[in-house]
Parts: structure tokens; C-alpha cells; sequence
């Protein structure tokens, strides 16, 4: 628990700004959608005149004021990913990489804490800041929009929060796999970055391009679809699943590479 | 415990090409205070990151209390109290905080580090980040002291610490010894080994050179003696076996002599002397003659001032 204890105070800073600043877009959405819905009619007009595949690169599949379009377009197609991303590298490469570096390692590692149970602290802080994060995401959204008189399904977005979590954890797992293998915090960014960002530039290219639609189950984002999750309540269990393997297998194949390597700053 | 503490037999690690150690073989006995030294890049702290289980050996083995030291490693750190060179404690966390901290994860007592941070005058309320380098390593220092585990491993733990708080260090060693633990010392302060310990490993290009006791090395194996004659000497008026000049300028003569010294003195008694000093090298000359032995132009160093 002590080190469990220090992982998550010295997560605190970054998880607190984080999820502060996803609750506060996540409001500020929240106040726009009545405007939106009051508007319904003009805003289909308008986005009639963009081509279906050219929204749906952009989760627009439906109209801006289903709650579910709302929340895909809103948070769960750009700033969800983003902030996840970031918080996973952050968090995913500090306990080894980052702390090798800065000689912080050698301090715990001289104890008697197995190296699988102290990274296994670092892996459950990391669950904890994901977590928070999505249920900020979520919450700063729904209170808002609740708040000015449209209570969404709450099953719905919490499902979705979810989903989110375990979109980002999916991100963190081969993130501290990474981390461990390479030791070095500036490449494991590098690697994640450039997947995540080819991932996104596949889905937009399956959208708007049906030839190459069979490309895009490679793209964590065709895994990732809150529309239906909250519009229509189809729960994606398979989606689901495959993040949770993703994640489990990151992080045990961390926990064991942790193990067996040499630390050498 | 009846075996060595520490036992290396033909460590060697490489990192691909390059060479960490090779072949280093050692024993520390319970209870002695074993010193390492070595210039920077001698490859002291890898072979202590392969005693401490952070690096797996290419080659030959590293037991600790008789257990494989990466293998086992979890269970051989709770009987090791370790000082790294340059411990890079958290900038955010209180000396306390982090002194806790490590003292938890050890499974002290509640503020089991508090009396020594009284005796060594330090303030475990600042945040480390606000603490200059000797009081970081202070922090280090009272780490490495505050349990009571029986092996001690500290790497170059002095550096940056004012000769007050070298001093209380070196009580702290003595203080640890006399309480029966045991203390590898890896050092390049060669002052703090010939104070602190009983015996020495010598490692140089990853090899070691010499293990003996420190007297032994000090004492029994060389003599320095410093003349000055009346009249400047012939250039080879030393060149005897076992001796090394080490500096002639005009009358004043500086020799150093292994073993049988007959030879020499019936050599110098053919001269006129003015003054003879005889006296046991410090480590310092120790050390650089075994740094110098293999180096290029080793055979002209007759000619070069060592310092004493």
C-alpha cells in the first residue's frame, strides 16, 4: 500500500488538471446543447451539405442532438483520445522509464519489493487516473446538460464512460510495455504517438473511403463507437473485450519483461 | 551465516560490444568492511547493480547470503541496506515523506530516521527539491543507516558531503561494524577507504587487480623514501631491483622500494646524504602505481612527480 500510496499522490497533479479540464469542456458542451437541439432543424440543414462519409470520419453519424451523436462528435471522437493518450503516456512511462532515468528507481528496487509487484502498483494507479478521467469526461457533460434540463440516459454514458476507460487503457497497457522494453520514456511517445495517430488517420480514410473499409477493425477507433453504445443501447461487448485483452496483455507482458531485464540507466 | 556475504566468482557483464566487468571474483566475510575502489569507468557500480540484482550477469556468478543475487533478489534486499552514488530522490516529497517512504517499503519503524537526521543536523521538513547536493546526500546517508539490515552496500556515499559530515560518515561505518554488519564500500575517496576499511578490492578497465588487507597494501608491500643528497646523482645510480624512481630533481631523489631494501640502502650509502624520510605510501601512491602500471610510457615515469 505505501508504494500504491506514492504512485497515486504523485499521479495527483496530473490527474486532477486533467479531469478538471475534461469536466470543464464537457460543461461547456453541456451548455451548448440546448442551443443545438433548438436549432436541430438549421444544424441538419446545414450539415446535409457535407458529404455522410466526410461526418462520419468525425463520429457525425445521426443528428447533433441525439445524445449519443453529441457526445461521439464532442468528446469521444477527438478530446477523449487526446487526453487519454497523453495521460497513458505520462502515466505508462513513469515507474520505469522515467524513474530509471532520474535514478528514483534503484530507491524502491532496493527493498524488499518484488520489481512485478511494484510495477503492478504503477499499473493500478494508472487504472485509478484512467478512470477518474473517464468518469469526468462523462459526468462534466451529463450534470451540465441535466442541469439545463436534458437528462440523459445516465446507463448510456455511464456505459460509455466505460467504454472510454477501456479505450484508455488499451492505450496504457502496450504504453508501459513499451516503457519497460525500451527504457526509454522519449521513444515509447514516439511509438505510441505515431500508432495512435495512424490509427485515427485509417479510420478517417475507411469513412470516407469505402474501398478501404476493410482496413479498419486496425483502428481503435472502429472499436470505439459510443454512438450506438448510448443512442440505440447496443452494448459492444466484443469492443469491449478486445480493449480489455489489449490492456491485460500490455501490462502482464510489462510486468514479466519488468522481471526478467537489466536496469541500466 | 557460515558462507561469504558477498561472493562473485568470474562476474563478467557486457552490453553487447562494450565491456562492464570481466572475471571479478571477491568474498566479503561477515562483518568486515570491504572496500572497492576504482577511478570512474572502472566498472564499481555495475558490479554492484549485478550484487544488487538491477543487472543480470553475462557470465559467472553474484551471491548474496548465499542466494542468487537476481534471481532472489527481492529476498536478499531485506537484509541489505543500499546507498546508491546518486540517488534521485522525489523533488516534490519532504525529506521525511521520503525518508518514510523508503523506511515503510523496508519495514521500519514509524520514524526510524529520525535520530539521524538530528545527528547529521538535517531539516527533514524542506522539499528535496530545495535542498542542496550535500544535504540530498545526507538524506541518502540517513537511508542507508536507518535500519538495521546486516549488509551495508554503499556506492561512493560521501560525495558531496562537507569533511564534518565525511567524518560523522565514517563514525556511522564504524558505528554499523561494531554492531557486527557487514559494509561494501565502493569508493573513489581513497582517504575514506583506508579509514573505513579492513581489506580492499582493487578494480581497474573491469578487472579486478588486487584484493588484499588495507595494511597489507599500504604497508608491508612498498616504502616511500625521500632524499636529498649533497651532490645531484647519476641518472641510473637507482635503477636497482624493486626500486621505482618516482621523481629526481637535481639533489632531492624520491624511490619507492618493495621487499628486500639491503640493496638500496648499501646504494644510498655510497652517497653523501643531507636527509632521508622513510615512510609507508598512502593509498593515493598505491593507487596510481597500480593505475600506471600498464599505461603508455609507463617506463618513463621515473621522470614524473606523483603526488603524495
Amino acid at each position: 500500500m505505501t508504494a500504491f500510496r506514492l504512485e497515486l499522490r504523485r499521479c495527483r497533479s496530473l490527474a486532477i488538471w486533467l479531469a478538471v479540464a475534461l469536466a470543464a469542456y464537457g460543461a461547456i458542451m453541456g451548455v451548448m446543447y440546448p442551443v443545438l437541439k433548438s436549432n436541430d432543424a438549421l444544424m441538419t440543414e446545414y450539415m446535409n451539405t457535407f458529404p455522410k462519409e466526410f461526418l462520419a470520419a468525425f463520429g457525425m453519424t445521426g443528428l447533433l442532438s441525439d445524445p449519443g451523436v453529441f457526445f461521439t462528435t464532442y468528446m469521444a471522437s477527438w478530446l477523449w483520445p487526446i487526453i487519454a493518450t497523453a495521460a497513458a503516456l505520462l502515466l505508462g512511462t513513469r515507474a520505469v522509464a522515467a524513474d530509471l532515468d532520474r535514478g528514483f528507481l534503484d530507491l524502491p528496487l532496493a527493498t524488499p519489493i518484488s520489481r512485478a509487484r511494484y510495477l503492478a502498483t504503477n499499473i493500478a494507479a494508472q487504472a485509478v487516473v484512467l478512470a477518474l478521467l473517464a468518469a469526468s469526461a462523462v459526468l462534466g457533460l451529463w450534470l451540465t446538460a441535466a442541469a439545463t434540463g436534458n437528462v440523459f440516459d445516465l446507463g448510456g454514458y455511464a456505459a460509455a464512460g466505460v467504454l472510454a476507460f477501456a479505450f484508455a487503457c488499451a492505450i496504457a497497457g502496450p504504453t508501459t510495455l513499451l516503457s519497460v522494453t525500451t527504457l526509454s520514456r522519449g521513444r515509447t511517445a514516439g511509438i505510441v504517438g505515431g500508432v495512435i495517430f495512424g490509427m485515427y488517420a485509417v479510420f478517417v480514410v475507411t469513412q470516407i473511403s469505402k474501398d478501404w473499409a476493410w482496413i479498419a477493425p486496425i483502428s481503435a477507433w472502429d472499436h470505439f463507437r459510443t454512438t450506438a453504445l448510448i443512442d440505440e443501447g447496443v452494448v459492444p461487448v466484443g469492443d469491449l473485450a478486445l480493449f480489455a485483452v489489449i490492456a491485460v496483455a500490455g501490462w502482464l507482458g510489462a510486468a514479466w519483461a519488468f522481471r526478467e531485464r537489466d536496469l541500466a540507466a | 551465516m557460515t558462507g561469504p556475504v558477498i561472493e562473485a566468482v568470474g562476474l563478467t557483464k557486457r552490453y553487447g560490444r562494450q565491456r562492464g566487468v570481466d572475471d571479478v571474483a571477491f568474498e566479503v566475510v561477515e562483518g568486515e568492511a570491504f572496500g572497492f575502489l576504482g577511478p570512474n569507468g572502472a566498472g564499481k557500480t555495475t558490479t554492484i547493480r549485478l550484487l544488487l540484482g538491477y543487472l543480470r550477469a553475462s557470465g559467472g556468478t553474484a551471491r548474496v547470503f548465499g542466494q542468487d543475487a537476481f534471481r532472489d533478489a527481492p529476498a536478499i534486499h531485506g537484509r541489505v541496506s543500499y546507498l546508491g552514488s546518486d540517488p534521485g530522490f522525489l523533488g516534490e516529497l519532504t525529506g521525511a515523506e521520503q525518508l518514510e517512504y523508503l523506511a515503510r517499503l523496508r519495514g521500519l519503524a514509524r520514524r526510524a530516521w529520525r535520530p539521524l537526521t538530528e545527528r547529521l543536523e538535517l531539516d527533514p521538513t524542506i522539499r528535496i527539491k530545495r535542498l542542496s547536493r550535500g544535504n540530498r546526500q545526507k538524506i541518502g546517508v540517513v537511508a542507508a543507516f536507518m535500519g538495521h539490515e546486516p549488509l551495508l552496500v554503499l556506492d561512493e556515499p560521501s560525495s558531496g558531503l562537507d569533511p564534518l559530515m565525511q567524518r560523522e560518515f565514517l563514525a556511522l561505518c564504524a558505528e554499523a561494524r561494531a554492531d557486527g554488519r557487514t559494509v561494501f564500500l565502493s569508493s573513489h575517496n581513497l582517504i575514506e577507504v583506508e579509514r573505513a576499511c579492513d581489506r580492499v578490492a582493487i578494480i581497474r578497465d573491469g578487472r579486478i587487480v588486487e584484493v588484499s588487507a588495507v595494511g597489507d597494501l599500504m604497508g608491508s608491500h612498498w616504502r616511500s623514501i625521500n632524499l636529498v643528497l649533497a651532490a645531484p646523482p647519476p641518472p641510473e645510480a637507482f635503477e636497482l631491483p624493486n626500486v621505482e624512481v618516482v621523481a629526481m630533481t637535481g639533489r632531492e631523489v624520491h624511490l619507492m622500494v618493495r621487499g628486500d631494501v639491503n640493496a638500496l640502502l648499501a646504494q644510498i650509502a655510497t652517497h653523501r646524504v643531507e636527509d632521508i624520510a622513510i615512510t609507508t605510501p598512502d593509498v593515493e601512491d598505491l593507487f596510481l602505481r597500480l593505475y600506471r602500471d600498464d599505461a603508455p610510457g609507463a617506463a618513463s615515469r621515473s621522470t614524473e612527480e606523483v603526488p603524495a
